[in-house]
């Protein structure tokens, strides 16, 4: 075969792009087998609205804990909770009966 | 008014999966990405230049993209590296549709539209980025600030439809893309592959595609989990058919050397890269359990640690070990490819032996088409100024073509000096391209179904070469095969060129023999011409000799018994050497036979008549000095005609007499006048006839022996009988040369009167 040398820049490329699809895949792999034994996650205590921060349903152990429908979630375990990551790293990382102290709640 | 709330979380509803959803999600989230994976990249590494094997990866990588529907956390709950995880599971999502579009679009051949307008494609590629931008934008907002999706939210809700129905479209266009070109692939080959990728993607994707459409049409937007779990999900799991097909297709049937650019065929990569596709695989299950690790959050720094460092370890073993272990997957995997090389390897050994040419070339053929399983071969070698084939396996007539000497495809080969491909349906491709190749070759290299061509070459000097019809597997020749094909090459040239050699000089040698033999026949022949018998002359004792200096010559001696008792001597010399000269000689020989038969004493009638005889029967350059003499024993009178013969020496009592009267040489002129002399010889006297290989016998300094030294031996001898005399006479002359090249026939008569 004639021609250019060994196509570094390709194989540079190649080699960056194998690393972040197998480190994203790796990790969603290591998400779905977790889930395959069946859900051991906590319960989402609410349920915030599409694309913002005001609560839309409670679970009871949220209603027991004062929380109702249209309130704003502002902070998560003293995190702001601008979008809902802080809600859900909290609720990821948390086993049924932890506590997660939720925020200065706004009823604005 | 802000609250504190601490909620006590209680469990999720334990509601276990269904069977059929873990299968689901084993195929789809877990298998699917993994094979995409491996393909999209195994291709790619293994043809980093082809534009076609970057499609299959973007392809391969956008199917990954399903596996993120199957997770029960969402990608907003995971850690720092989050964000970047959000863009690319929608990056991936967008590349799916794009190049979905653009393998449609590009494989295995672009369309021309698209050669033309390179813009047009953008029309469609614009507006997906676009929607990809949003989606991301709105995905990564909702995760981290509200107010980012917010911001983007209403171009998403107001394009949404728009999206769908575009994201629609474009895969309807590479479905299109495939029926299209299935319907007007003219090669079967390529038909094949594409028929079977057109219906393995429409198995694969027309299920989840119609659930979509119907959902959209129902509802206003696509979700599948609104139907029953028996519809959607095997539905969803048909999708892993796309990526099979798309293995299946690469691997089996070698889709990606429809063209030029991929030629060669990702199997026969696949098998050529035995070592290197064990070490994608090393390498990928190294960075994909490191990855895994690393982003396990149940797996504590040390440990992480501890297997990152095994893993290198590992990937450094594979590498020192690479060399063994490739060829022990050779022989293992890929046996037929390890075969070829040991059969070619000791045929390249077993040629550089042969000096035949025709069992070289044979043989060479033979197991050639042997090893790489190509049914059809030729060997066409140079043929004065062309090239015929010489031997010819596998076509039904034996193949009648020829190339010029002077035509493109002996000078490409020329110019190459190394194993050629031949696409002769490439318009690209020299074959097509360069002016040179005249419409005659390329109907040549048709008959002969070439794909190959195999110069025998011994440095500038091309011998021959080998026109290599398909395989029979249809597999394109790899790397590997023109390695091993440019080694058997190199040394059947050189064989072919040994064998040549052999056969010239064999030929040379047959040529020589006959000649020899020939020479032989006339030496044989000539020396009957000379005297047989030797008449008894009272008072008269004599000897005569010829030593040839080619085997035969010109020089001539003769002793007549004549009418009467009388005696005729004859000494000459024809002009040149070898066997001109010697048929001159016969012709002098029978001219003067006949002319004495009558008895004639008219010496110079007679040589006129010779001269006559031999200027007919020869040359216009053709002459001969001829010296002829009469004795008769009673008178002793000898009567002589000298034309032009160096003149005979008449030794008496110590003078030397020359009988040089006569004229010219004969067979020079037509009509030559002659005039015969007369001598009475005495007792005691000594005649010396000699031609000019005598007197002048030449020494390596080329000193000529010359007459006075001549005459210096004959006195020397002087009192010896006359056949010892002339044997004195040669060893004088052959001690005076000592040695040197006779370069003229010796001939010496001596006469003795008693």
């Amino acid at each position: 075969m004639k021609g250019s040398g060994r196509p570094t820049g390709r194989y540079l490329l190649l080699g960056l792009l194998l690393l972040g699809t197998a480190a994203y895949q790796a990790r969603i792999s290591f998400e779905i087998v977790r889930t395959l034994g069946g859900p051991v996650d906590v319960r989402g205590p609410v349920t915030l609205e599409a694309l913002g921060p005001h609560i839309t349903r409670v679970q009871p152990e949220a209603e027991a804990a004062g929380l109702r429908p249209g309130d704003r979630l502002l902070a998560v375990n003293g995190q702001p909770a601008r979008g809902v990551s802080p809600l859900a790293r909290a609720l990821a990382r948390s086993r049924p009966g932890d506590v997660i102290l939720s925020p200065p709640r706004g009823t604005g | 008014m802000t609250i504190d709330a601490s909620v006590r979380l209680e469990a999720a509803p334990a509601s276990a999966p269904t069977w059929g959803a873990r299968a689901l999600t084993v195929v789809i989230g877990l298998a699917m990405p993994l094979l995409c994976l491996l393909v999209g990249f195994s291709v790619a590494a293994l043809k980093p230049r082809d534009l076609q094997a970057w499609l299959l990866l973007g392809l391969m990588l956008g199917f990954t993209h399903f596996s993120r529907g199957f997770i029960g956390r969402d990608i907003s709950s995971w850690g720092t590296l989050r964000v970047p995880a959000l863009v690319l599971a929608n990056g991936l999502f967008t590349g799916w549709v794009v190049f979905l579009f653009l393998f449609g679009l590009y494989f295995p051949e672009q369309f021309a539209f698209e050669r033309r307008r390179r813009w047009l494609k953008w029309v469609v590629l614009g507006p997906l980025f676009a929607f990809g931008a949003a989606d991301i934008l709105l995905d990564v907002g909702r995760s981290e600030d509200f107010r980012l999706a917010q911001l983007v939210y209403p171009f998403q809700r107001g394009t949404a439809g728009l999206a769908l129905a575009l994201r629609m479209t474009t895969i309807g266009a590479f479905f299109a893309s495939l029926a299209t070109k299935a319907g007007k692939a003219s090669a079967s080959d390529a038909k094949r592959r594409l028929i079977l990728l057109y219906a393995g993607a429409s198995l694969s994707m027309t299920p989840s595609f119609a659930l979509v459409i119907a959902s959209v049409v129902t509802t206003g937007h696509a979700d599948l989990s609104r139907f029953p779990p028996w519809i959607y999900l095997p539905a969803l799991a048909a999708i892993l058919l796309f990526p099979l097909t798309m293995a299946y297709v690469v691997v089996v049937h070698r889709a990606l050397d429809v063209r030029v650019v991929v030629r060669q065929g990702v199997q026969y990569a696949f098998a050529r890269g035995g070592l290197r596709v064990l070490q994608l695989l090393t390498t990928f299950a190294v960075v994909f359990a490191a990855a895994w690790l690393v982003v396990d959050p149940a797996t504590n720094r040390p440990q992480k640690m501890k297997v990152i460092g095994w893993a290198v370890l590992v990937a450094i073993l594979v590498q020192r070990f690479a060399v063994r272990l490739a060829g022990w997957i050779d022989r293992r995997f890929f046996r037929e490819a390890y075969d070829a090389e040991q059969i070619l390897s000791e045929l390249a050994e077993e040629v550089r032996t042969m000096v035949e040419t025709g069992p070289l070339l044979r043989r060479v053929t033979e197991r050639i088409s042997a090893s790489l399983h190509v049914p059809r071969a030729a060997v066409l070698v140079k043929d004065g100024s062309g090239y015929r084939p010489a031997f010819a396996r596998g076509y039904s007539a034996p193949p009648d073509t020829a190339f010029a000497e002077t035509g493109g495809t002996v000078r490409r080969l020329k110019e190459e000096g190394a194993p050629l491909r031949v696409y002769l349906d490439d318009a690209e491709s020299w074959v097509r391209r360069r002016a040179e190749v005249s419409d005659g070759e390329r109907d040549a290299l048709a008959t002969l179904q070439t794909q190959l061509l195999l110069p025998f070459a011994v440095r500038d000097d091309l011998l021959g070469f080998m026109s290599l019809g398909p395989k029979q597997s249809e597999a394109p020749y790899s790397g590997l095969d023109l390695r091993m094909l440019r080694s058997v090459a190199t040394h059947t040239g050189l064989a072919l060129q040994n064998s040549r050699l052999t056969e010239a000089i064999a030929r040379e040698v047959a040529q020589r023999e006959r000649h020899r033999r020939e020479l032989e026949i006339a030496r044989e022949v000539q020396e009957q011409l000379f005297p047989q018998n030797f008449p008894e002359v009272p008072g008269l004792a004599y000897a005569g000799h010829c030593r040839p200096a080619l085997g035969v010559g010109g020089d001539y001696y003769d002793f007549l018994a004549l009418a009467d008792g009388r005696f005729g001597l004859a000494i000459g010399d024809v002009a040149g050497k070898g066997i001109p000269a010697a048929l001159l000689m016969a012709s002098l020989q029978a001219s003067l036979r006949g002319q004495t038969l009558n008895g004639s004493q008219d010496l110079a009638a007679i040589m006129g008549n010779v001269n006559r005889l031999i200027y007919d029967a020869s040359l216009a350059n053709r002459y001969a000095t001829f010296f002829y003499a009469q004795y008769e024993p009673v008178s002793r009178e000898l009567v002589y005609v000298n034309a032009g013969h160096n003149a005979p020496m008449l030794f008496r009592d110590g003078d030397v007499l020359r009988l040089d009267r006569g004229g010219a040489v004969v067979g020079m002129l037509p009509v030559s006048p002659y005039e015969q002399a007369s001598i009475v010889l005495r007792p005691g006297d000594l005649l010396v006839g000699y031609t000019d290989g005598i007197s002048e016998a030449m020494d390596s300094a080329d000193e000529e022996w010359g007459e006075e030294r001549l005459m210096d031996a004959v006195r020397q001898g002087a009192d010896l009988p006359a056949e010892p005399l002339m044997r004195h006479v040669f060893a004088a002359a052959d001690a005076f040369v000592a040695g040197a090249k006779q370069h003229d026939d010796m001939t010496l008569v001596i006469v003795r009167v008693s």
